[in-house]
C-alpha cells in the first residue's frame, strides 16, 4: 500500500547518490534530475575536448547543449557492454566538434599555427571542477602523462589526427613528412601509449568493447 | 608475418585512412584475431585521449539552456510492442487504442523482484504511457498528415508511412517488409536538415517487418527537409553510416 508513496519519497531523496546505472535508467525514463546529475559529472570533460577541436568558446558551448540533447535523447543507444558511459559522451562530442570543424572548413594547414597549439595557449586553467569524478581527474593524468612519454612528432601527429580531424595525407603536409613517415609515427606513439596506460592498469579493450 | 597491417590499424583506430585503406583493414580484420585484439587495445587508447585536454568548465548558462530546453522535450523512444503498419485512419485509432491496452496488460502482470527493479519499470511504464498520450495527440490532430517514405532501390519492398503535424515536434513512424537484421545492427532513424542528419530513434523489427516508432524532434517537424532511416551498427551511430532502407523529402 504505501510502497508506491515509499518510491516517489526514496526517489526525491536519493537522487544525489544514485550509481551510475541507475541513473541512466532514470535518464531512459525521462528524469530530467537524472540528466543535470550527468551533465555535472561530464560537462567539463565535453567542453574541455570541444574548445581544444573547434578552439572557440562560442562553438565549444553549442556543443556541449547537442552532446547533452543526445544523451538526452539516444540514452537508449548506449550499451553498457561496449564500454563506459564516459567514452560513449566523449565520443559523440568528438564526432560533433570534429563534424563542426569540417563544416566550416577552417581547418589549420600547418601544425605551428593550429587551432590545438592556439587552445593550448589561450585556455586557462581552472582546474578540475568539484563535480568531476576522481576516477576521471585520475586517468586525465596518467593520459596525459603518457602524451608527454612520446616524441615531439609522434605526439604531434596523434593530437593532429584525433583534435584536428586530419587524415594521414594532411598530417604528412602539416609535418613536411612522407605518408609513410606519418603511417609510422601514429603506430609508434598510439602502441607507446597503449604500452604506458595498460602497465598504469588502464584496461584499454574495456574501452571499446 | 609480414602481412599484417599493424601500421594501417593504428589509422584506423584514429581515422586518418582514406576509404579504400579502411575497407582493407576491415577485410583484415574478420579473420585475424591479432589484428582484431591490436584495433581494440588501440581504439581503447584513441577513446581515452578525449579525456586528456586541459579541464575548462562549461559557461554555468549552458547548463541552464539545456536544462530549461529539455524540460519541454521529453526524450524520444520506440515504442515497444508494435502491432504493424497503419493504412488508414481507422486502423490508425485501432493500433493506438491496442498499444495502451498492451501497456497497462503487461505492466499489472509483471513480477517484480526488487524495489529498484519496480521503480526502474514503473518510470517506464510512466514513460510508455506519456508517449503514447503524445502519439494519441498526433493521431487526433486535425492538421496531422500521413506521408509515405519512399523506399530505396536496394529494398523495394520496404514500406514507411509517417503522421505528423507539420507545426509540432512529435511525428510517428510506421514500417513494413524492413527486412530482419543481424543482432549486430540496428535500424536507424534520422531527420535531414541541409546537409546535416539528425538522430531520432533506433529500433528492430518483429517478424513480419513491422515496427511502430515514436520520434520526437527538436525543432518543428517543418523545419526539416525529409527523414530518411538507415541500417547502423547495434546502439546507432552518430552519422549515417550503412544503407538507406526509405528516406525523402517532406
Amino acid at each position: 500500500m504505501g510502497s508506491i508513496a515509499g518510491i516517489a519519497r526514496r526517489d526525491a531523496l536519493t537522487i544525489l547518490e544514485l550509481p551510475e546505472e541507475i541513473l541512466l535508467a532514470r535518464l531512459r525514463n525521462g528524469d530530467p534530475q537524472s540528466l543535470e546529475k550527468i551533465y555535472d559529472r561530464y560537462s567539463t570533460a565535453v567542453y574541455s575536448l570541444a574548445l581544444r577541436i573547434v578552439g572557440e568558446a562560442a562553438a565549444a558551448e553549442e556543443i556541449v547543449q547537442d552532446v547533452f540533447w543526445r544523451v538526452w535523447n539516444q540514452s537508449g543507444q548506449f550499451e553498457p557492454k561496449k564500454g563506459r558511459f564516459s567514452t560513449w559522451v566523449l565520443s559523440i562530442a568528438h564526432h560533433l566538434a570534429i563534424d563542426h570543424q569540417r563544416r566550416i572548413s577552417r581547418r589549420p594547414r600547418n601544425a605551428e599555427d593550429s587551432a590545438i597549439e592556439h587552445a593550448f595557449a589561450t585556455v586557462p586553467d581552472p582546474g578540475p571542477p568539484p563535480d568531476e569524478a576522481a576516477w576521471m581527474v585520475e586517468r586525465r593524468g596518467v593520459i596525459r602523462a603518457g602524451l608527454a612519454t612520446l616524441p615531439v612528432v609522434q605526439r604531434e601527429a596523434i593530437e593532429l589526427a584525433y583534435f584536428g580531424g586530419f587524415t594521414q595525407v594532411e598530417i604528412a603536409s602539416a609535418q613536411s613528412a612522407p605518408v609513410s613517415t606519418v603511417k609510422t609515427r601514429l603506430a609508434l606513439g598510439l602502441k607507446k601509449l597503449a604500452d604506458y596506460l595498460s602497465l598504469r592498469g588502464i584496461d584499454l579493450e574495456d574501452a571499446l568493447r | 608475418m609480414t602481412d599484417h597491417p599493424f601500421e594501417d590499424i593504428a589509422g584506423y583506430a584514429l581515422g586518418t585512412l582514406d576509404s579504400e585503406e579502411i575497407r582493407a583493414v576491415e577485410q583484415h580484420l574478420v579473420s585475424c584475431r591479432e589484428c582484431q585484439a591490436e584495433a581494440a587495445r588501440l581504439g581503447g587508447v584513441v577513446e581515452n585521449l578525449g579525456l586528456s585536454t586541459e579541464p575548462v568548465a562549461a559557461p554555468a548558462r549552458a547548463r541552464a539552456r539545456l536544462l530549461a530546453s529539455i524540460t519541454a522535450a521529453p526524450p524520444t523512444k520506440a515504442i515497444r510492442k508494435s502491432p504493424g503498419i497503419w493504412r488508414t485512419p481507422a486502423t490508425i485509432l485501432a493500433i493506438a487504442a491496442s498499444l495502451v491496452a498492451v501497456i497497462s496488460g503487461s505492466a499489472l502482470f509483471a513480477t517484480y523482484q526488487s524495489l529498484n527493479k519496480m521503480n526502474t519499470e514503473l518510470a517506464g511504464i510512466r514513460q510508455q504511457m506519456n508517449d503514447q498520450a503524445a502519439a494519441l495527440q498526433v493521431l487526433s490532430s486535425a492538421n496531422s498528415k500521413l506521408a509515405v517514405l519512399p523506399a530505396s532501390n536496394e529494398v523495394p519492398m520496404a514500406g514507411a508511412k509517417i503522421v505528423f503535424d507539420p507545426a509540432g515536434h512529435r511525428a510517428l513512424m510506421g514500417v513494413s517488409s524492413f527486412p530482419a537484421l543481424t543482432p549486430d545492427k540496428t535500424y536507424q532513424v534520422w531527420l535531414w536538415k541541409g546537409t546535416e542528419r539528425i538522430s531520432c530513434a533506433t529500433f528492430t523489427v518483429d517478424q513480419a517487418g513491422t515496427q511502430t516508432i515514436s520520434i520526437w524532434a527538436k525543432d518543428d517537424l517543418r523545419s526539416y527537409d525529409g527523414m530518411g532511416v538507415t541500417v547502423e551498427p547495434k546502439g546507432g551511430s552518430a552519422w549515417p553510416t550503412g544503407q538507406r532502407i526509405v528516406g525523402g523529402q517532406f
